[in-house]
């Protein structure tokens, strides 16, 4: 299933990616017999490499302009069923092999460059100057962004630490920025699917990143109580409602065209509701190193030197794809895709 | 003139902007240089990329070969983030045919200008090397025999195939350069020549492409490939009077 992170230029997209699978790893060998993670060797060595930035308090490296990092990895999970079969592996007359005690989804993530992102308002200004057809605009498309828009995933990043009520605060042009290209990436994408998809069923995720780095005044007034966002980010997990709550009312008062698209893109695209989305928020602690720049910051606990960062979000979004899992394994996957070659041979004969 | 001004340009990360023109000389215009290197598509994957990353490649596109120096840095952005550094050179064609200049000179120059430790922004001089003999006909057929050279010719001028130099023995940068010298002495236009670790799709942005490496990839096994193993064509084999040969002939000295 191939999973795009979509997000602007430094949002922090590989970060998530290391952290998704930083916290995929941890999980893994926690939670062993509910949740198990297989990462491919060329995404063991990109993921470890990340990591160790991270780890030694380094940002992962800016992702080349045109360059589709991708990685693979399935996710396995069990469901109580499949865990009693587990428990009573000893006395069953037949043994089950491991593997088919997890509904597997393996997914191809890319990690596509901010630039690139970023080039989808040049490549609409282009084509509406040359007056060509919107399909003749989607073959423009550099093949990074292709893969990208066509994903059954899309995970959107919205930078948190670009928000200010200040118009004299240089962040401030930067925000409306960051919105109308929020905005028209939305449209955009209804576009694109409603062109090429053929009603295949997106799955969109949203993840509020840099949410330490939100000023304190507009964490406040946005209900973040008490100023000490860590504890209120727990809360997160045991009140769904929260979740959504605190996104519409960030997203309307700081984002609100694209917050209008979230909710519109249906009229273009009737599969594409992302107003179902789940949201998620992400921070990694930073702290000021000594050339003046914000780094990861990395805490020794006990014999383990730790990257701090919202590592309970990050189980929560490792577990939504648990509670979907049963619709989107790959075994179910492959069964449809059978019965559909079953159907279509038939048809063939007749 | 003793020497030839070369128009360079830096595309490497940029503090709030993310990767775009760093650095450049004053004539180097940066539609020209983004055309040539077809909107900055970087042939090279960012998962091979280490600290110790290093290659060239060579476009040929309308009477200029722009030689790039592809390398990774630290500290290039806001966030103190490391990336990659592509370090273009223009250099007209008509030198490297007339064999008026060394290549090798030209890239050590832009090494002396823009390294790992210190990548400009800004206003770029640019770089001045002297006009001096590049290698000889006989240095050239040492690196590339002149029969191995007939049959890449060939396969790229005329049969308009992708060839893949397989080469053990020799180094990657004289042959790049080799062949550089080579592809001089016709007019193509939209051909890369760079080595095995660059990106396959990348390949398809060019007219034409040669790659040289000292391991086959599967890609280069593909139809439409012609691989070229320099290592059997250490013999020398009569000349035959074909465009091709003609050209090479006057290249390589007649050796």
């Amino acid at each position: 299933m191939p999973v795009a992170v979509i997000g602007s230029r430094s949002v922090g997209k590989s970060v998530f990616v290391s952290l998704l699978a930083n916290t995929a790893i941890s999980y893994g060998v926690k939670m062993n017999r509910h949740f198990r993670l297989y990462m491919d060797p060329q995404t063991n060595k990109v993921v470890g490499e990340m990591l160790k930035s991270l780890k030694n308090s380094m940002w992962p490296p800016a992702t080349l302009k045109g360059t589709l990092l991708e990685y693979e990895f399935s996710f396995g999970y069990s469901n109580a069923f499949q865990r009693f079969l587990s428990g009573i592996e000893k006395i069953l007359p037949t043994k089950i092999p491991k593997g088919e005690l997890f509904d597997v989804i393996t997914f191809r993530l890319f990690d596509v460059a901010g630039e690139d992102v970023e080039s989808l308002s040049k490549i609409l200004e282009d084509a509406k100057k040359r007056r060509i057809s919107q399909a003749e605009a989607l073959s423009d498309l550099p093949a990074t962004l292709r893969y990208t828009l066509g994903s059954d995933v899309l995970v959107f990043l919205v930078d948190a630490s670009k928000v200010t009520v200040d118009r004299k605060d240089p962040r401030w042009n930067e925000m409306i920025n960051t919105d109308i290209l929020m905005a028209q990436l939305y449209s955009f994408l209804a576009q694109y699917r409603s062109l090429t998809q053929g009603g295949s069923v997106l799955y969109p995720v949203f993840v509020l990143v840099k949410f330490d780095a939100m000023d304190p005044p507009i964490m406040q007034a946005l209900g973040v109580s008490g100023g000490n966002y860590e504890s209120w980010i727990k809360r997160l997990g045991e009140d769904r409602m929260l979740r959504w709550r605190f996104f519409e009312k960030f997203m309307s008062t700081f984002f609100r065209q694209s917050l209008s698209q979230i909710y519109g893109v249906v009229l273009r695209d009737k599969k594409m509701e992302l107003e179902e989305a789940p949201i998620f928020v992400s921070y990694v602690a930073t702290e000021l190193n000594e050339d003046g720049q914000y780094v990861p910051k990395v805490e020794r606990r006990g014999l383990e030197n730790i990257i701090r960062y919202s590592e309970s979000e990050y189980e929560a979004f490792i577990r939504y794809f648990g509670k979907i899992a049963g619709k989107i394994s790959d075994k179910r996957i492959s069964e449809e895709e059978s019965y559909v070659a079953d159907v279509g041979g038939a048809a063939g004969i007749a | 003139m003793d020497s030839l001004k070369i128009e360079h340009l830096v595309y490497a990360p940029i503090p709030y902007k993310g990767y775009s023109v760093r650095a450049k000389s004053r004539n180097a215009s940066n539609d020209v240089f983004t055309s040539a290197l077809r909107d900055w598509f970087i042939p090279f994957d960012q998962r091979i990329i280490s600290p110790s990353f290093f290659e060239r490649t060579v476009v040929f596109e309308n009477e200029n070969v722009y030689l790039s120096r592809i390398f990774a840095a630290d500290k290039l952005d806001e966030l103190g983030r490391s990336g990659v550094v592509s370090h273009v050179a223009q250099i007209p064609v008509s030198f490297i045919r007339g064999n008026k200049i060394s290549l090798k000179m030209i890239d050590e120059a832009m090494g002396k200008q823009v390294d790992k430790h210190r990548v400009p922004l800004g206003d770029l001089e640019p770089l001045e090397v002297p006009l001096v003999e590049g290698v000889t006909g006989s240095e050239l057929a040492g690196i590339l025999p002149v029969n191995a050279a007939s049959v890449i010719t060939k396969g790229v001028v005329e049969e308009h195939m992708r060839v893949f130099v397989l080469s053990k023995s020799i180094d990657k940068l004289d042959l790049i350069f080799a062949l550089t010298r080579v592809f001089s002495g016709f007019s193509v236009k939209g051909l890369l020549i760079a080595s095995e670790n660059l990106k396959n799709d990348v390949l398809y942005f060019y007219d034409g492409a040669v790659i040289v490496g000292k391991i086959l990839p599967p890609w280069a096994r593909t139809r439409g490939w012609k691989v070229v193993n320099l290592e059997k064509y250490r013999e020398v084999v009569s000349v035959s009077d074909s465009d091709v040969e003609e050209v090479l002939k006057r290249i390589y000295g007649g050796t």
